[in-house]
């Protein structure tokens, strides 16, 4: 067998780099954990599913369209949100999942010697396109588990090309209301693009949160990413996609990959618009199961921080990676916060109500243990 | 003749002494593959070399072998007269930042973002132009005429050892890296067999023809301050040879002022205040408790410039400084911290954890799993790291426990490790008690062939009275050689040994057999040290 020349073949910068290593499946933890059912609530996956119309779509699929190329830039979908939202269909462009719209805007407006600013405890993607990509991460440290919009202005210079605002923040789940937004793009000006992650906009019940898909038309240097992931339950399909000015939107396209959005993606999430039953019945299932949660948990005796969206902070006497490996164990899988800067707490996403109960029980044996061994 | 080279041994083993218990010898760097015995900033390294010619010629004597120590101190004698002297010039070459100079011998020269390459063949023409390459960029790198000339050496040996070891010319190239606080010398050298044994601590020069194409690599091992052996896909096969700077050493320093804990802000902090930090460390804690690079402020500083530690400090409003914590990676999967060191006495705790809490939050999204702390203070916060364990040790005649403490900074992803049948059971309680997800493969020598000889790394911690025996290189004398090499630790007084293997390989794990008839017993399992998992032995009392 011939010897690849890897040592002449990689580029110095891709040695440095070490592959970003997702969990394993299911079935494989369950088998490496001895458990015989895994509890999910790491992922903030919606516990009902898709919507109804989604379900059917799915469930009918017929098996020979598989063989056919899907609409290479998401044609349908783009002229019904853009109907919904009241934009033109060249406002918007899909990925493969909103990581994907990430990386299309920071392929677009960034190059070497460049910087981007988002906060420090936040959705990871950001930071981590802009540091694999080269560029740098400002990092704006949270201010009350609140983006920091001052701070944020305070790192702008001349290279800075992109700021990041994620709204509700995940984890911490606050949010800008409208007024902070339109002062926040006022102080920038249009100098700079502005991101604003919408991911979790849709659980959001508040009257004075921002809605920046509103804002398109003021301001032309606002990008806003939505996701049919979370609400609409569709994340094992990997859709989502950014919506902005004709101008932004234009230069972003000429970084995307176009046909990254299969065929059954497209027909799932276009029959999930404007299906706000099922946005109802999440909301109400989200709201109750919180407040189960959070009862139990201040039963426990555990600090808590929960805000908008459809999970929880909990923040633990000990590793949180640890208690990742007990609960695991117990067949509940959470998501630890080392990894969002928050060492020792730990994020649990609102399941169904089993799961939460079984979380609710891990939880308290693990904390018992602890305190009988002290 | 028997009692000339029982003399000869013994002479060995006096020189070996000063090796060997020189205080200096630090933790060696573990994010290299793997490590051979060093003799770090070893004072007796003159005595050592001329000892090395002393007994190169009393083995001549005896065999007979005029040819090869002629030949050998001929042409070494000039070179290094020259080089003492500073006037050897670049034969075929010029160091051009950022060019390929070609030359009419047709080897190839570049400065490849600051490292310096030569290609050449394994032909002993080209013996000049590695000594003045190997002098000439060691000197870029910083390192002074006393260190430069060491480097010299052990390239000469190692480049004649690799002309010996092949019929014809095969590519060798050498690359000078610049580490800041030393320099790396790189020989890379795909599909060239060598046998490493004389990288052995207990290494010796035997007086056959054998023994002395050998006595270079051992030359080579004892010029520098550290040897690594490399070979993966990326980075091809060869030898780094490693020579740090010369430091002067810290001089401890307790400041009489008091910072204001309230609203401290932690960051990396500059020179001078790194600097600072060192000798504050050292003003306040036992030697015990912190790597022995932080002995030399100057090498911490170069050490944070090449990026091999981190540091960060917590300070008031007005910039005094209340504590700091230091990091470095030691392999590609785990970080290892040391401290938190809390300069304040009111609220020392609080300080203690807001330095562990900016750590991890700056190493969180890094690539490493484990975040290790071996070197715990008192201030270090209760219910951040995990206790793996607990390791008895002596040191001064007392017994003294050793924690192992770890935490991981990702959700544990499970992993494979082999283990031979004897420590099975052993592993099996372990990641149960930690809740490890791990498979467990069973492997064993089954009459396989084997290189004849075995190399084992040595990683001395001398304020510990400590050594960590680890396998580098398979080999059918693995149990012999395992059992010479601690009865020389013994004889120089170490009264800790540890054997170390990594379950991520399987013929580290088919040693067990070796170390169990060599007294060690299975005492810890440390998650993800290297390609998998790390066990450690103890020595049974």
């Amino acid at each position: 067998m011939v010897d690849v020349p890897l040592n002449k073949l990689v580029p110095e910068y891709i040695k440095k780099f070490e592959a970003y290593i997702p969990s394993r499946p299911d079935p494989e933890l369950m088998r490496l954990y001895r458990v015989d059912h895994l509890w999910r609530l790491n992922n903030n996956e919606n516990p009902l599913g898709p919507p109804g119309g989604s379900a059917r779509v799915i469930a009918e699929f017929p098996p020979k369209r598989a063989s056919i190329y899907p609409s290479g830039d998401s044609w349908y979908l783009r002229v019904k949100l853009a109907e919904k939202f009241d934009l033109d269909p060249d406002q918007i462009v899909f990925g493969n999942g909103a990581n994907e719209a990430i990386a299309f805007v920071i392929k677009a407006f960034c190059q070497e010697g460049d910087n981007i600013i988002t906060a420090d405890k936040t959705f990871a993607v950001y930071e981590w396109v802009a540091a694999f990509s080269g560029f740098e991460a400002r990092l704006v440290p949270l201010k009350d588990f609140g983006f920091d919009d001052e701070g944020m202005l305070e790192r702008i210079d001349d290279r800075t090309k992109i700021l990041f605002v994620c709204n509700p923040n995940n984890p911490t789940g606050t949010y800008w209301d409208e007024a902070r937004l339109r002062r926040f793009l006022d102080r920038v000006a249009g100098r700079q693009i502005v991101v604003v992650d919408e991911a979790y906009c849709e659980f959001v019940e508040a009257d004075d949160y921002s809605d920046a898909m509103k804002l398109l038309k003021e301001y032309p240097n606002l990008v806003t990413f939505r996701t049919f992931s979370k609400m609409y339950g569709l994340a094992g399909l990997r859709i989502g996609y950014l919506a902005g000015s004709r101008d932004v939107v234009d230069v972003i396209r000429r970084t995307c990959i176009v046909y990254s959005v299969n065929g059954l993606a497209q027909e799932a999430a276009l029959a999930a618009i404007g299906d706000d039953d099922h946005v109802a019945r999440t909301r109400q299932h989200i709201n109750a199961e919180k407040a189960y949660l959070l009862e139990e948990l201040a039963n426990l005796g555990v600090q808590t921080h929960a805000g908008e969206g459809c999970f929880v902070m909990v923040r633990l006497p000990v590793s949180d990676t640890l208690v990742y490996r007990q609960l695991m164990a117990r067949g509940v899988m959470i998501r630890t916060m080392t990894g969002f800067r928050f060492p020792n707490w730990i994020r649990v996403s609102i399941g169904v109500h089993e799961a939460m109960e079984d979380f609710i029980r891990g939880l308290g044996e693990i904390l018992s243990d602890r305190e009988a061994a002290l | 003749m028997g009692h000339i080279l029982a003399e000869l041994r013994r002479k060995r083993k006096e020189a070996d002494k000063k090796v060997m218990t020189n205080d200096q010898i630090p933790m060696t760097n573990e994010k290299d593959n793997d490590q051979y015995t060093n003799n770090q900033l070893n004072k007796e390294k003159d005595r050592m070399d001329c000892m090395y010619h002393l007994w190169s010629l009393i083995i001549v004597c005896i065999s007979g072998h005029w040819n090869l120590i002629i030949g050998h101190w001929l042409f070494l004698f000039p070179v290094n007269k020259r080089l003492q002297e500073g006037r050897i010039p670049d034969i075929n070459h010029k160091v051009v930042a950022g060019k390929v100079s070609v030359t009419p011998l047709g080897v190839a020269m570049q400065d490849r973002k600051g490292d310096i390459v030569l290609s050449v063949g394994t032909d002993m023409k080209f013996l000049p132009l590695v000594l003045s390459f190997t002098e000439s960029s060691s000197r870029i790198f910083g390192l002074e005429d006393r260190d430069a000339l060491k480097l010299t050496l052990a390239s000469e040996e190692m480049f004649a050892y690799l002309c010996g070891m092949t019929g014809e010319a095969r590519p060798v190239t050498l690359t000078m890296e610049n580490g800041f606080y030393c320099a790396l010398l790189r020989f890379a050298f795909d599909n060239i067999d060598f046998d490493p044994r004389a990288f052995n601590l207990t290494a010796s020069v035997s007086p056959d023809e054998e023994g002395l194409g050998e006595m270079g690599l051992l030359i080579a091992s004892r010029s520098v301050d550290r040897m690594s052996i490399f070979h993966d896909p990326l980075e091809g096969t060869g030898i780094y040879l490693i020579k740090e700077k010369t430091y002067p050493e810290v001089e401890p320093w307790k400041s009489e002022e008091a910072p204001d804990c309230e609203g401290l802000s932690y960051g990396p902090p500059d020179v001078e205040d790194l600097k600072m930090f060192v000798r504050s460390i050292a003003g306040r804690y036992d030697p015990f408790v912190y790597p022995q690079d932080l002995r030399y402020p100057g090498k911490v500083v170069d050490m944070v410039a090449s990026g091999e530690y981190g540091v960060l400090t917590a300070t008031d409003t007005k910039g005094r400084m209340a504590g700091g914590m230091t990091w470095r990676s030691t392999g590609t999967s785990t970080i290892e911290c040391y401290g938190p060191y809390v300069f304040v006495e009111e609220g020392r705790q609080e300080v203690g954890e807001g330095l562990v809490m900016a750590l991890i939050s700056t190493v969180a999204r890094s690539e490493a799993i484990c975040l290790m702390n071996r070197y715990p203070t008192a201030e270090l916060p209760p219910g951040y790291f995990e206790k793996l364990g607990t390791i008895d040790f002596v040191l001064k005649g007392e017994r003294k426990p050793w924690d192992f403490l770890f935490r991981e900074l990702k959700e544990d992803p499970g992993c494979r490790v082999y283990a031979h049948a004897g420590m099975e059971d052993f592993l099996k309680t372990r990641y149960k008690r930690h809740f490890l997800a791990r498979e467990i493969v069973p492997v064993k020598y089954e009459g396989e062939r084997q290189n004849p000889h075995s190399v084992f790394g040595a990683r001395f911690q001398h304020s510990q009275n400590l050594v960590v025996l680890s396998p580098l290189w398979d080999g059918a004398d693995a149990r012999e050689n395992l059992a010479r090499h601690i009865e020389v630790l013994r004889a120089e007084g170490i009264a800790n040994i540890l054997f170390r293997i990594d379950l991520g390989y399987g013929w580290h794990a088919r040693l067990y057999p070796v170390i169990e008839a060599n007294g060690f017993v299975p005492s810890i399992v440390i998650p993800y040290q290297g390609k998998a998992d790390w066990l450690f032995f103890t020595l049974r009392d």
